[in-house]
């Protein structure tokens, strides 16, 4: 393992490697300040520039991305109000009365240190399962990887908030679409209708160009208006009070960033409830505080935000173990995997052991260094909420389709970015959920390959899921996660009636 | 489509296009050999309850709002509160589209390096009401980042458009 250390450290530590981690932060600090964009769309976008390059710079590039957004998203939520990314709404409960008060570089300087801070622990914590994780990926048959897909789909479908129906029915046309093409254990050619196109599949890279980054410059102009309100009255100043106070509330830094990590690589659950997790218990722990939350206290700003980069961790834990991956934005970069030929899993723990390294090497060296641009450049950062959503939309929609089109060099992938662009925005439109989808897509293919092992191994008996103790696990789990809502409703309902007897 | 209230049926008919979809899948499916569509066929026909569970909910009967407590812990009328309730109508995305489509299509028929400009050019002027100035320094500059980006840098040959494929050198 330290050998791996030593090589992904060596990995990064070239000018060329410093240069696409340095771009991949300031990609990611961009796209998290401006609402309505985000990591995966940002992940998403840069895809094509992957093409050409060793997996160990795409890998530092993504990672640069990845590990910098929310702390983006951090800025425009304590200047203006308006969360960049959906985790760091919770930040703005504290962190935008506390910049009406002139606090705006206490608050800026808490969120950026507890951020990095936060995502350092997330990183900690996902070096320290690297070894378990080997042990127990190794119990996994065709069986259990088929049960863990599945797992993996309805608890994302679980996590979708409100929609656990519209979660399942986007995973199942997010599978739907992973059959078209070429099947490889019967060498047939399904669902392409006669398409040369369609004949080796709907191609990942244009697919989720069109499902994340088109879709939301449709939204956007379809939407209309400005992204932020003016940003002229936006002073900052006492930057490095904010820093202090992250070391002097250093427990309530560490209980954020534990919740980031655990919640972080439950499937699909991700940052926005880690960080709203965190700030309810911050509450709960501090019953008596100086300053009310949701009137300026800083721990309401330092809870959420380190739980918001912990989560990145976090959720690489399933993703590089299982290829289940724990968000939208691990999806899109499953993808940039797959498409570098690396297999997530146990080839990656133990045969690429350095790859996982550098990508957690990128990702710690990158949270630091994002959070130093933010501490430097917050006010410039939230002039860039002022870019008209006409200027955005062209120049993004255009570059994306060049994306699109490059990596196979073939104009009908543009169609297929467009297609998927508008199939993305009616998700958007009626509250369908992309991840479901996206992640479908990703595991469309292995969960039908170990499916079909499983039949062949144990010649179409269906009960050899009901008879393994790992697979019945996984399929209790299902279950359970299925009538999660329900549980939920139960404690709502609960918690409501004491609040209402208490008050009387 | 009476029983669903008139907010809702925009979400009906696309849950109406899901359910079709699903079912030609399912019918395209029996055109393959047992080992080719079962997997796909499981997927399918699991998909229709889920999708007449998901209809139900958008009804105002009782059946459906206890489905919509049961799935989500929210009844319907809840969840609409919580929805995005911008104003976005048919004919707007309609245009949206339209301006996409086009855009698909000059660069299958010029390339995309003249089509980017011009996109560029004509959004900022028509739909953002730039001045031309303002409008032409943001088209030449999206196409310079395009063609250092791509074309110098990451050498690609970018497409040229079908024209110049038939009428080019």
């Amino acid at each position: 393992m330290f050998d791996s250390l030593i090589i992904g450290i060596d990995n990064l530590f070239s000018l060329n490697s410093i240069l696409l981690l340095m771009a991949g932060s300031a990609v990611g600090l961009l796209f998290g300040a401006i609402p309505g964009l985000g990591g995966t769309t940002a992940v998403a976008l840069m895809i094509p520039l992957t093409f050409g390059m060793e997996p160990f710079q795409a890998i530092i590039l993504m990672g640069g991305i990845m590990a910098a957004t929310s702390t983006g998203g951090s800025v425009s939520a304590i200047l203006l109000n308006t969360p960049g990314i959906a985790p760091n709404a919770a930040t703005t409960f504290d962190g935008y009365p506390l910049a009406k008060q002139g606090k705006a570089g206490m608050a800026i300087g808490a969120g950026a240190t507890a951020s990095a801070l936060g995502g350092v622990v997330g990183i900690i914590s996902l070096v320290a399962v690297i070894p378990i994780m080997k042990e127990i990926v190794l119990l996994f048959t065709p069986p259990e990887f088929f049960m863990l897909a599945i797992f993996g789909l309805c608890a994302i479908a679980v996590s979708s908030g409100d929609r656990l129906l519209q979660g399942l029915i986007t995973a199942i046309i997010g599978l739907v679409v992973g059959f078209v093409g070429l099947y490889d254990i019967t060498g047939t050619v399904r669902y392409s209708m006669g398409i040369p196109l369609l004949e080796d599949g709907i191609k990942l890279v244009p697919a989720l160009i069109g499902l994340f980054a088109i879709s939301e410059m449709i939204n956007l102009a379809v939407k209309g208006g400005s992204i932020a309100e003016d940003t002229s009255s936006i002073a900052i100043s006492r930057v490095s009070d904010g820093i202090k106070q992250v070391f002097k509330n250093w427990s309530t830094m560490l209980v954020g960033s534990g919740y980031g990590t655990f919640i972080g690589a439950i499937p699909g659950v991700g940052g926005t409830v880690a960080a709203f997790l965190s700030y309810s218990t911050q509450v709960q722990r501090d019953p008596d505080p100086d300053i009310e939350y949701g009137k300026g206290n800083i721990k309401g700003v330092i809870a959420p935000e380190s739980a918001n980069n912990a989560k990145d961790g976090g959720s690489l834990i399933p993703t590089l173990a299982f290829g289940i991956p724990g968000s939208a934005e691990t999806a899109v970069f499953l993808g940039v995997l797959i498409l570098h030929g690396i297999e997530p899993g146990q080839k990656l723990l133990v045969e690429n052991e350095p790859l996982v390294f550098t990508l957690v090497v990128a990702l710690t060296v990158s949270v630091v260094f994002a959070t130093l641009v933010v501490l430097a450049l917050a006010k410039y950062m939230a002039m860039l909420t002022m870019v008209s959503v006409n200027v955005l939309i062209p120049t993004v929609s255009v570059i994306a389709l060049v994306g699109a089109y490059a990596l196979h060099t073939e104009i009908g992938d543009v169609v297929i970015a467009l297609i998927f662009a508008i199939i993305g925005y009616f998700m958007i439109r009626f509250n369908y959920p992309r991840v479901t989808f996206t992640i479908a897509l990703v595991l469309g293919t292995l969960t039908e390959l170990n499916f079909d092992q499983t039949m062949q191994i144990h010649d179409g008996d269906m009960t050899v899921f009901l008879t393994r103790w790992l697979s019945v696990t996984l399929l209790i789990l299902t279950v359970l996660s299925l009538g999660f809502p329900t549980f939920r409703k139960k404690v709502r309902e609960r918690n409501r009636r004491r609040e209402a007897e208490a008050s009387k | 489509m009476k029983l669903i209230p008139e907010h809702r049926q925009p979400t009906a008919w696309f849950l109406l296009a899901i359910l079709l979809t699903i079912v030609a899948f399912i019918a395209l499916s029996y055109t393959y050999k047992p080992n080719d569509r079962a997997f796909p066929l499981m997927v399918g026909y699991t998909a229709i309850p889920i999708i007449l569970l998901d209809f139900l909910t958008l009804t105002k009967t009782k059946i459906g709002q206890k489905i919509s407590v049961f799935f989500s812990a929210k009844t319907s009328e809840q969840i609409d509160q919580e929805a995005d309730t911008t104003e976005r109508g048919l004919g707007k995305e309609l245009v949206v589209f339209l301006w996409m489509g086009l855009l698909v299509l000059g660069i299958y028929l010029f390339g995309f390096l003249p089509i980017t400009p011009v996109f560029v050019f004509c959004w900022m002027k028509y739909r953002g009401a730039y001045s031309v100035r303002m409008s032409i320094y943001s088209a030449v500059s999206t196409l310079a980042f395009i063609y250092i980006l791509f074309e110098v840098v990451l050498q690609y040959e970018l497409y040229a458009g079908v024209l110049m494929e038939i009428f080019g050198t």
